[in-house]
């Protein structure tokens, strides 16, 4: 999953460097989805495994 | 007041500053074998999040919107890195990876996220909306966007050879192409 991520991230600087507008904003949404879609379950489940 | 020069100096700045923080954390991961864990990796995206929004204004158009998706990334980034402190917060609970200056690379991952934010804020405000920016990119820009990208690839190639296509460990201790290549 971390490796799409990076992967998607290289599609979105290449097409901001060739200033292709609309789609570098938008797969930039989708990169910032997919990263809260890692992180949240991440921390929850470091959350439900602490004994308090 | 036009303030878009001095701007455009601050967030190739920062961009350069991040990259910087990147090529330190690379160093201590091939020096000391301070393997990145799977927060670590998050956070290392983060700092590209964060680039997209300055590097958007410097190369699309220059606009509040993207200083805004500056401070998007950095409160997601500051959320990962205030979530690493807290796991380590309580004495005695030990650290993740080795202090850089006295402090963990979380640690500074924060102080450097809420100084970026605060610098979109007061950017946000100053800056003057450009609709396109048809200008070609300079010799510096152009540099940077190649150290930008460098260091990107090799952060992915990293990632690869680290975690392969799986969830990186939470505390790794050897790279998993490196361990299938020897089996």
């Amino acid at each position: 999953m971390p490796l799409l991520l990076f992967i998607l991230l290289n599609i979105i600087f290449f097409t901001l460097y060739n200033r292709t507008k609309y789609l570098s904003y938008t797969l930039f949404g989708v990169f910032l989805i997919l990263w809260l879609a890692i992180f949240i379950p991440h921390t929850i489940h470091y959350i439900a495994n602490v004994n308090f | 007041m036009n303030y878009n020069k001095l701007l455009n100096f601050f967030d190739m700045l920062i961009i350069v500053a991040l990259c910087t923080t990147l090529l330190i954390a690379f160093s201590y991961q091939f020096t000391v074998n301070d393997l990145p864990c799977a927060m670590c990796v998050m956070s290392r995206m983060g700092v590209y999040a964060m680039s997209f929004g300055l590097l958007a204004n410097l190369l699309l158009s220059r606009n509040t919107k993207n200083y805004l998706l500056v401070i998007i990334a950095g409160l997601i980034q500051m959320a990962i890195s205030l979530e690493f402190i807290v796991r380590h917060i309580v004495p005695g609970s030990g650290s993740y990876g080795s202090p850089v200056f006295g402090l963990h690379m979380y640690s500074w991952n924060f102080i450097f996220t809420v100084l970026i934010i605060i610098y979109c804020c007061i950017a946000g405000l100053i800056s003057n909306n450009i609709s396109n920016n048809q200008n070609k990119p300079t010799l510096i820009l152009k540099l940077i966007i190649a150290l930008l990208f460098l260091t990107l690839f090799a952060n992915t190639i990293s990632t690869f050879v680290e975690c392969g296509i799986y969830s990186c460990p939470s505390d790794p201790h050897s790279y998993w192409l490196l361990d299938l290549l020897h089996r």
